[in-house]
C-alpha cells in the first residue's frame, strides 16, 4: 500500500503542478519583499527614520531595551522612558505616523497599554499610542482595567447570550498576568502575509488534483488500472491519501516560504511573547509562538478540506479540465466568504478561508455552557468535511466506469 | 480564413456557447437583481412608482441654490427618488449634514465647497506630487461646475454601480476559452498530426491567433449587450445625455462627460484589459504547451493582483497594476482618483496612460509568443 501510495504521489508532481508551485512561492515572495520595502518604516535606536526592509532590523535593535515581562516596576520604567523619548514628541508632530505604516520600539508594549483604556474601540494610530492613565501607577490597577476592556470587547463581539459571557469573563478574571512584552513585528508580518496570500494554495490543488481521477481517453490505462489486482478499493485509497499528502505537501511549502521571507526580513524574534501583544482579546494562557501554531494547524486543515473537495469534483466529473473549472468557480466563491464575518460566527465556523485566521484563538462556540475553544471546533467540522466527501469520492469510485 | 473560422468553432463548441451564454445570463440576473433590492431597500415597497414619478419630475431639473431651497421648504417637490438623489448628494458634500441643517449661504455655496472638498483632497494626496499648474488645472474643472443637471438616469446608475466587476469576469471567461487553442489536452492526441498537414504550420498558427481576438471580440460585444440589456431593462435607458456628477459615486469627479461617454470609455478599457488577458493566455499556453498548467499561471497571476488590489499601495498600483487586467476594470477609480503621470514634461491622466501601456504589454505578449512558435518550428 505504501508503494502505491508513493506511486500516486510521485504522479501528482507533474508539469502542472511544479508550475502552479513555482508560482505561488514567486507570488508570496514578491508581495512580502515589495510591500514590506515600500510601505513600513521606523524609527532606529538613534531617533533616526529608517525605511524599507532595513526598518525591521533596526527596530529589533531599538527595542532591544524594551523587552521583559510587563510588572509594576515595568510599567512605572515605561512610562518614565515613553515620556522622555523621541518617538513622543515625533509623534506629536506627525499625526499620521503610526497610522501609515510607520513603527516605533514602544508601539507593542504601549497598544498592549492602550487596550485596557480603548477596549473594543482599539485600533493603531499616533492618538492611542500615549501613556497618561491612572491605572498605570500599579500593576494590580493596570490589569484590573485590561480584565474589564477583555470583557467589554467580548460583550461587543455580539457573539455570546448574558450566561456564555459569565463564562468568558470568569475565564477573563482568571487570565494569567504579568504578560510579557518585546520586539515581535516579523511574526505580526509574517501571520497577515499568511493570511493574504493563503488562497493561492488553493488554487495549486485546484490545477494538480483535478486530473487526480479523470480518465485517459482511449489509452487505456484507465481500463488496465480498473481491471488490475488493487486497481479499485485499493487504488482509491492509495490515490485519496496521496491527494491529501500532496495538498499538506504544496501547503507546508507555502508555509516555509512565508516563514523563511518573513523570518529573514523581520526575525521571527518574538516566539515566547504572551499572545496578547497580537490578539488582545485572548483569554488564553499561550505564546505569540504557540497561538501562531494553531493557525497554522487551522490553515492545513483548511487546504485539506479544498483537496477533498477538488478530488470529489475530479471523481464526478472524470475530466481534469471540467473539474478545474468547477473547482475555480468553488474556490473563488470560498474565498469571498475570507472578508466576511456574522450570523453569530457561523461563517468563521464553516469556511474554510477561515480555518487560518485569528478567530481560532479569540472565539469560543459553546455547547451548553461549556467553552469549547473555537480551534477545536473547526478541528471537527474540518474533519467532518473530510470525512464527508471522503464518502462522495468513495460512492463514485464504487461506480467507476470505463464507458 | 477558413482555418480561422475552423478553429473559431474548435474554441466555441456547443456546449461551451450554452455555458457562456449561462454564465452572461446569471451575471446578469444577478447583478440585475442587487441593484432592483438596493433600490427598494431605499425607496420601499414602491420603488417601481417613485421610479415613473422621477422619470416626470426631474424634466430640466437643475441642482443649484434655488433647487436646494425649494426642496427645503417642499421634500415632495421633486419625487421621492429625485428627493433621495439630491439628499445623498448633500450629504456626500457637506460632511453628512441634512438639508435643513444646512444655512442659506451654504446652499448658494454648495458648488462652492465641493470645489473646497476637492481641493482639500488634492492637497492631502501628498504621494501623487500634484504640481501648482496641476492643482490649478483641476480647480478650474473643479470651479467649472455651477449648476447640475439631475436628469432621470437610474438605468446608466445602476449599470456603473456592477459593470467593472463584469467584464473583469467576462474577460477571464473568454481568456479561459482561448486556453486550447495552443495549450495541448493529454486526453487529444492530435497535435502531431495536425502539424504535419500542409497548412499545419505557420498558417496554422496565425489562423489560432485571428481565432483568439475574433472569437474574443465577438463574445465581448455579445457578453455586453446582454448584459447591458438585462441591468438596464427594469430603469430605462434615458438620461445617456446626464453628467455623471449626479451619481454620488462620481460627483466629486472632475471628468466633464456624460454617462453614455463613461459606458463607452469603461467598454473600451474593458476590451484593452481582455486583449491583454486573452495575448497572456496565447503565450502562457504557447509556452507551457499545457492547458491545464496555462490556467494556473493565469489563475496565479489573477489571484496575485486581486490581491494587490485589496491592498492598493501608491507606488504599485502607479507602477504595474494600474496597467493591469484587475485594476483596469475597476473604473470608478479613473474618474475620481485623479491619478497622473508625468510623460515628457506632459500630465496625462491614468485611463489613457493605462491604455497606452496596456496595449504594447499585449502587443509584446503576443509577439513574444509568435517569437517561441517560430522558434518550435525551426
Amino acid at each position: 500500500m505504501k508503494r502505491q501510495i508513493w506511486m500516486e504521489y510521485r504522479k501528482l508532481w507533474n508539469r502542472i503542478s511544479a508550475v502552479a508551485v513555482v508560482f505561488m512561492c514567486v507570488t508570496a515572495v514578491l508581495h512580502v519583499l515589495v510591500y514590506l520595502n515600500l510601505q513600513y518604516r521606523s524609527i532606529d535606536k538613534n531617533g533616526e527614520i529608517v525605511s524599507g526592509l532595513a526598518s525591521y532590523r533596526a527596530l529589533r535593535e531599538a527595542s532591544k531595551d524594551l523587552g521583559g515581562v510587563m510588572d509594576g516596576e515595568y510599567l512605572r520604567k515605561l512610562k518614565v522612558s515613553y515620556d522622555n523619548s523621541f518617538e513622543k514628541e515625533y509623534l506629536a508632530e506627525h499625526r499620521g505616523f503610526l497610522g501609515t505604516a510607520g513603527m516605533t520600539k514602544y508601539d507593542v508594549p504601549n497598544y498592549c497599554v492602550n487596550y485596557a483604556y480603548f477596549g473594543p474601540y482599539m485600533t493603531n494610530g499616533n492618538d492611542k499610542v500615549g501613556l497618561d492613565y491612572e491605572f498605570l501607577e500599579s500593576e494590580e490597577s493596570f490589569y484590573r482595567a485590561y480584565k474589564e476592556a477583555v470583557k467589554e470587547s467580548l460583550a461587543e463581539e455580539g457573539l455570546y447570550s448574558e450566561g456564555q459571557l459569565l463564562v468568558l469573563n470568569e475565564k477573563a478574571d482568571n487570565m494569567r498576568t504579568p504578560f510579557t512584552t518585546g520586539y515581535a513585528q516579523g511574526l505580526f508580518n509574517l501571520m497577515t502575509w499568511f493570511r493574504w496570500d493563503y488562497s493561492l494554495v488553493f488554487f495549486v490543488l485546484v490545477f494538480a488534483l483535478a486530473g487526480l481521477f479523470s480518465k485517459d481517453g482511449a489509452g487505456g490505462v484507465t481500463e488496465l488500472t480498473l481491471s488490475s489486482k488493487y486497481g479499485r478499493r485499493r487504488n482509491l485509497n492509495a490515490r485519496w491519501i496521496a491527494g491529501n499528502l500532496f495538498s499538506a505537501g504544496v501547503y507546508l511549502i507555502y508555509l516555509a516560504v512565508q516563514i523563511l521571507v518573513n523570518g529573514a526580513i523581520g526575525t521571527l524574534a518574538g516566539w515566547n511573547l504572551s499572545a496578547q501583544m497580537l490578539w488582545c482579546d485572548c483569554l488564553y494562557d499561550m505564546t505569540l509562538g504557540g497561538g501562531l501554531s494553531i493557525l497554522f494547524f487551522g490553515g492545513l486543515l483548511g487546504v485539506l478540506v479544498i483537496g477533498n473537495l477538488v478530488m470529489l469534483f475530479s471523481i464526478k466529473l472524470k475530466n481534469a479540465k471540467a473539474a478545474a473549472a468547477l473547482s475555480v468557480i468553488a474556490v473563488l466563491l470560498i474565498r469571498r466568504t475570507g472578508s466576511m464575518e456574522g450570523l453569530y460566527g457561523t461563517i468563521e465556523l464553516l469556511s474554510p478561508m477561515h480555518f487560518g485566521q485569528s478567530g481560532l484563538i479569540r472565539m469560543y462556540r459553546f455547547v451548553g455552557n461549556v467553552a469549547v475553544p473555537y480551534f477545536a471546533a473547526v478541528f471537527v467540522v474540518a474533519t467532518l468535511y473530510v470525512a464527508v466527501l471522503y464518502a462522495g469520492v468513495r460512492r463514485s469510485y464504487k461506480k467507476y466506469h470505463v464507458n | 480564413m477558413r482555418i480561422t473560422l475552423l478553429e473559431c468553432k474548435r474554441m466555441t463548441g456547443r456546449t461551451v456557447l450554452l455555458g457562456f451564454l449561462a454564465f452572461v445570463l446569471a451575471a446578469s440576473f444577478y447583478d440585475c437583481h442587487r441593484n432592483l433590492t438596493r433600490y427598494s431597500v431605499e425607496l420601499g415597497m414602491r420603488w417601481k412608482e417613485h421610479l415613473s414619478e422621477a422619470r416626470k419630475a426631474s424634466r430640466g431639473l437643475y441642482l443649484d441654490g434655488k433647487c436646494l431651497k425649494d426642496l427645503r421648504e417642499d421634500a415632495g417637490r421633486y419625487g421621492c427618488l429625485n428627493r433621495e438623489n439630491i439628499m445623498e448628494l448633500v450629504r456626500g458634500n457637506c460632511e453628512g449634514k441634512t438639508l435643513e441643517e444646512l444655512s442659506d449661504g451654504e446652499l448658494e455655496r454648495f458648488f462652492r465647497i465641493r470645489a473646497q472638498t476637492i481641493r482639500e483632497d488634492l492637497s492631502q494626496d501628498a504621494g501623487k506630487g500634484y504640481t501648482d499648474e496641476e492643482i490649478a488645472d483641476f480647480m478650474d474643472r473643479a470651479e467649472s461646475l455651477s449648476a447640475l443637471s439631475m436628469g432621470y438616469a437610474e438605468g446608466w446608475k445602476a449599470l456603473g454601480e456592477t459593470m467593472g466587476r463584469f467584464v473583469f469576469l467576462l474577460a477571464i471567461v473568454i481568456a479561459a476559452l482561448v486556453l486550447p487553442l495552443f495549450g495541448r489536452d493529454p486526453v487529444v492526441r492530435m497535435e502531431e498530426l495536425v502539424r504535419s498537414v500542409r497548412y499545419g504550420k505557420r498558417r496554422l498558427d496565425l489562423a489560432r491567433v485571428r481565432a483568439a481576438y475574433l472569437t474574443a471580440t465577438v463574445l465581448y460585444v455579445c457578453g455586453m449587450a446582454v448584459y447591458v440589456v438585462i441591468v438596464m431593462g427594469p430603469f430605462g435607458f434615458e438620461g445617456a445625455d446626464q453628467p455623471i456628477q449626479s451619481n454620488i459615486r462620481t460627483f466629486f469627479s472632475l471628468c466633464d462627460m456624460t454617462y453614455l461617454q463613461q459606458f463607452l470609455r469603461n467598454l473600451f478599457m474593458g476590451y484593452v484589459a481582455l486583449a491583454f488577458l486573452v495575448s497572456l493566455a496565447l503565450f502562457v499556453t504557447i509556452l507551457l504547451k499545457d492547458i491545464l498548467a496555462g490556467g494556473a499561471v493565469i489563475a496565479m497571476f489573477m489571484v496575485m493582483l486581486v490581491i494587490c488590489n485589496q491592498i492598493d499601495l501608491y507606488p504599485v498600483s502607479h507602477w504595474f497594476t494600474n496597467f493591469m487586467p484587475v485594476r483596469m476594470t475597476d473604473f470608478r477609480h479613473f474618474y475620481t482618483g485623479n491619478e497622473l503621470y508625468r510623460i515628457g514634461g506632459r500630465s496625462i491622466s491614468c485611463m489613457d496612460w493605462s491604455i497606452l501601456v496596456s496595449l504594447p504589454l499585449s502587443a509584446g505578449l503576443l509577439a513574444a509568443g509568435m517569437a517561441l512558435l517560430r522558434f518550435d518550428r525551426k
